[in-house]
């Protein structure tokens, strides 16, 4: 060695030693080369070639039966009205006195109008109630040959098996394999086989389903989604302690918390202004509680929750290990209602509207899970309730429009609904809970269309 | 001229031409087995990864679109046809002893550059599988970083501590050989 070299310059010097390195291969190594050469040579020309023959038979076989089908029964909708005389059961005394008329009797043919339009009766673009009967599939085996000079030299061949179509909703599916021999660079030859379904839903019409109807005209059918955020207030003092302090305590022990609303509605267009809108929606109502045992029992809201009656269940608290006064609930209440709101839509302008109404609300279930630690571990537990109760409430908010099509149409709004819901406790205790959402919803104008 | 020459073998063995191909095996095998030789750890893993290279490169030879760059390209698929051995083939590899090879060095060298050759091969070769790749690939073959991580799969902090390493222990091997030869 010449020298000793620094870290910085030994890329430099292994480049420099390096420079045209040359070592003389063995003989031997070119007949290698040779010899895979020639047998990489015969091996595309053969496998590919094989295996594209089988496909292509199976194709063909599979045409003709799609053809045979086909021939078979022939397409129900190509066959005109055909006329067919009306029987009559007359005897016949003296078959001498029978004239043969050539013509049958004219008050026996349908009328000639009936005939002409029956025979130009247009294609339905919509499906009557009619046709979703007529459900049927039809198996149309294809082969297509698609060539890719780009991706590569290589043929690639499609067989498509089944193609059903499903009247109703022009749609059709098809299932089928491809067959591309590959060679990617500087890899062997194989074969890519690729096995698929396809959905094609290349018209789609719902009917128009009271046409001509200036009522319906004015109709909309739609659903709604709406996340929302609950929280309530206590508002309702006859408590054992009434202090404004010892509410405020309260209340501020309790979260409000996420769920959802959806349904749906029928909306009726008064005039360019004004809509009715009336909805039928679940919606849940999720409280949460963190407070400890010793002060809900100071104010006076111990562990029943809901007044019990012949109507309402009793829940409680239950729990494999005691409560105890320094334990440290973790409650989640979850209200789950009907919601049936009556409400106003007004358009301010084109797109943005104001929605204002009331609402009642049938308290349908009710949920309580805990989860707590204290002295005598961690426990969790969940206790349900027949809880049934009838609401009132107000709601109201503001949202945008946007015609998605003729028919379709989205609204984006946020709304606030206020519950005037009593639960009640041991002790007399009203809640107010207030409930956000953004409204999500889609609706439909059942005829007619709204770019009029 | 040369350029010239080149474009017609090419076209040759293109028409599959065995003697055109012989000759650009004979003209380009020197220094493509140097390379094998650079990224493996001895002589039969060298001669395997020239063989698959030049199999792959006549196999590809229509896809060359300018027969000038040929050598380029040529050691191209020399370098990832070595880093393709060393993926299929890390498992199996252990540790051989480096053979030396100052004979099969063609004449062009002289006595005292083939034995600093055989000196400092011997070093590569015993780096480890990954710092000899990395070193490899970016001090000799100029590679960067980027390019590295994508052909090893390997992320560019990966890369860099591998040179960062591998040159480390070139320093100290180095600095040994030194010492051994006073």
């Amino acid at each position: 060695m010449k020298k000793i070299y620094p870290d910085q310059d030994i890329d430099k010097f292994l480049k420099q030693t390096f420079d045209g390195f040359q070592v003389t291969p063995p003989e031997k190594l070119w007949d290698n080369i040779e010899l895979k050469l020639d047998d990489s040579k015969a091996k595309p020309s053969g496998k590919p070639k094989k295996s594209n023959k089988g496909w292509l038979t199976g194709g063909i076989i599979l045409s003709m039966i799609g053809l045979l089908i086909l021939i078979i029964h022939p397409d129900p909708k190509k066959t005109l009205p055909t006329y067919q005389p009306e029987r009559t059961d007359m005897a016949i005394e003296n078959p001498a006195e029978i004239k043969i008329s050539p013509q049958p009797a004219a008050s026996n043919l349908p009328e000639k109008s009936k005939i002409e339009k029956a025979q130009t009766k247009p294609t339905q673009d919509f499906v009557t109630p009619r046709d979703t009967a007529k459900l049927f599939a039809t198996l149309t085996p294809s082969i297509t040959y698609t060539r890719m000079p780009v991706l590569n030299d290589y043929p690639t061949i499609t067989i498509a098996g089944l193609d059903k179509n499903i009247q109703p909703l022009r749609a059709s599916g098809s299932g089928g394999t491809s067959v591309t021999p590959l060679k990617k660079p500087m890899d062997t030859p194989r074969i890519k086989i690729h096995n698929g379904l396809r959905l094609q839903l290349p018209k789609f019409a719902i009917p128009d389903l009271f046409p001509g109807n200036s009522f319906s005209d004015r109709l909309d059918f739609g659903l709604t989604m709406t996340p929302q955020y609950s929280s309530r207030i206590l508002f309702y003092k006859s408590l054992q302690s009434q202090t404004s302090s010892d509410i405020a305590d309260f209340n501020s022990s309790e979260d409000g918390a996420f769920s959802f609303c959806s349904g749906f509605f029928f909306s009726f267009n008064v005039n360019k202004s004004f809509d009715i809108v009336l909805g039928v929606n679940y919606s849940s109502f999720n409280q949460h509680l963190s407070i400890d045992s010793l002060r809900r029992e100071a104010i006076g809201v111990n562990e029943y929750l809901v007044r019990s009656s012949p109507g309402n269940l009793r829940f409680t608290y239950s729990s494999t290990a005691p409560l105890t006064n320094e334990a440290l609930l973790n409650t989640m209440l979850t209200f789950s209602s009907i919601d049936l709101p009556l409400s106003l839509k007004y358009r301010m302008f084109k797109n943005f509207y104001l929605n204002f109404g009331v609402l009642y609300s049938r308290l349908v279930n009710t949920n309580i899970n805990i989860r707590a630690t204290g002295f005598n571990g961690n426990f969790t537990t969940s206790a349900i309730s027949g809880l049934r109760a009838n609401n009132f409430g107000l709601l109201g908010g503001a949202g945008y429009s946007k015609n998605l099509t003729n028919r379709l149409r989205l609204d984006v709004g946020a709304d606030c609904r206020l519950l005037l819901l009593p639960i009640n406790t041991e002790a007399t205790v009203k809640y107010l809970p207030v409930v956000f959402g953004l409204n999500i919803s889609l609706s439909y104008k059942l005829s007619g269309s709204r770019n009029k | 001229m040369e350029a010239l020459v080149l474009t017609n073998i090419i076209r040759s063995c293109l028409e599959g031409n065995e003697s055109a191909r012989r000759a650009l095996y004979a003209k380009y095998a020197p220094s493509i087995m140097g390379l094998c030789f650079r990224y493996s750890n001895c002589k039969a893993d060298a001669e395997e990864i020239l063989q698959e290279s030049f199999i792959k490169a006549f196999q590809n030879l229509h896809r060359l679109n300018d027969p000038e760059r040929f050598e380029w390209w040529l050691k191209r698929i020399a370098v990832n046809s070595a880093i393709t051995f060393y993926k299929k083939n890390r498992r199996l590899i252990h540790r051989r002893d480096v053979e030396h090879f100052e004979n099969m060095l063609t004449d062009s060298f002289s006595i005292d550059k083939k034995l600093e050759l055989d000196e400092v091969l011997t070093i590569i070769q015993r780096l480890p599988e990954k710092m000899r790749l990395v070193i490899n690939l970016y001090a000799i073959d100029g590679y960067t970083h980027e390019e590295i991580s994508t052909m090893l799969k390997i992320s560019i902090g990966t890369s860099k501590s591998n040179l960062f390493d591998a040159r480390k222990r070139l320093v100290k091997e180095l600095g040994k050989t030194e010492e051994n030869s006073k």
